[in-house]
């Protein structure tokens, strides 16, 4: 293999491949007319595509399917627990959250009517104040 | 039946139909497995941690974008290359290198057999031995290209790298094992 055949060499790869440009393919294919050397590499790389698709299943080993079925048995089971317990942290926050409402509710509405009596004394208060004032006025004149 | 339903079948409910794209696959994800760990135990682990993850996103399969054997090695080949990024295989790699450079030698003095089938038997095995020496993501390229019939696109969306770089792994990786196999007298 000479200095060019080595220049080529990734240019031809890249035309088997598919990928390359109309330049490269053109000057990967007229180099390969003219170079029995290339062409024989590039029977070896088709070998060994071959060998790597041949070698590429390999047997499992024995069980492997009881195992996985075991894993997604484990999984799913797994996965119901886990949704128990989110339902019943939720169940419990939500239940723990309308207790407390509860009973500040309960505080509000007991107090409820003291808040009534001290909006109307609240609403009162200029009116008493201008009442007073009048009273002043009053006495002074 | 296809993949296509087979999946639509499952998403149904139907078990049976995920044995059968267990089945169906179960040899060529625990080799892709074994070939890219050199694990039995983990390729075993990690090929059924493949198919547990596609049971689990089944319903993200779209069989418009792909097929289900495309999407299958590509969940694969993640779990794979996470794997060996967990285990730090780089510094590895280089150690398991120079034993299989060893028992290559050896290997190719007992090349002699002149039956066709035997050559080809000892010449996947050689490859075989000589794919667990090359860097893992000139591995997964080389396995993904000629085992999985990926193209080169398909191969830089799995492994999530540039088009340029799966062109150069592809190239090195096979002048590495041509120059090696021809060494040892098998091509």
């Amino acid at each position: 293999m000479n200095d060019e055949c080595t220049k080529f060499l990734p240019k031809i790869h890249e035309w088997l491949e598919g990928c390359a440009d109309e330049e490269t393919s053109l000057l990967a294919q007229l180099h390969l007319r003219s170079c029995y050397r290339c062409r024989e590499i590039v029977k070896e790389w088709q070998i060994i595509a071959q060998e790597i698709k041949l070698s590429i299943q390999i047997p499992a080993p024995e069980g492997f399917e009881e195992r996985l079925k075991r894993r997604l048995n484990d999984h799913q089971l797994l996965s119901w627990r886990e949704l128990a317990v989110s339902w019943s942290l939720t169940a419990f926050s939500v239940a723990a959250s309308a207790l407390w409402f509860g009973i500040s509710l309960a505080d509000v509405v007991r107090a409820f009517p003291q808040w009534i009596v001290g909006a109307i004394s609240w609403s009162t208060l200029p009116v008493q104040w201008l009442q007073r004032f009048w009273d002043l006025i009053s006495r002074w004149a | 039946m296809d993949d296509a339903a087979l999946v639509r079948r499952c998403l149904e409910g139907d078990k049976r139909a995920f044995d059968e794209l267990v089945q169906r696959y179960r040899d060529r994800i625990y080799g892709m497995a074994l070939h890219l760990l050199g694990d039995k135990d983990l390729a075993e682990d990690i090929a059924q941690e493949a198919f547990l993850r596609a049971f689990q996103r089944l319903t993200l399969f779209d069989p418009n974008k792909g097929s289900f054997s495309t999407w299958l090695t590509t969940l694969t080949t993640r779990l794979c290359l996470n794997a060996l990024k967990r285990r730090g295989v780089e510094q590895q790699w280089i150690v398991e290198q120079e034993d299989e450079t060893l028992e290559l030698t050896e290997l190719g003095e007992d090349a002699l057999s002149p039956e066709e089938e035997w050559w080809a038997a000892e010449r996947r095995l050689v490859i075989r031995k000589l794919l667990s020496t090359l860097h893992p993501m000139q591995r997964a390229v080389l396995l993904l290209r000629y085992g999985e019939e990926m193209s080169i696109q398909e191969i830089a969306q799995v492994l999530q790298v540039p088009v340029g770089s799966v062109k150069a792994w592809l190239f090195r990786g096979r002048e590495v094992l041509r120059r090696k196999l021809k060494e040892v007298g098998l091509l």
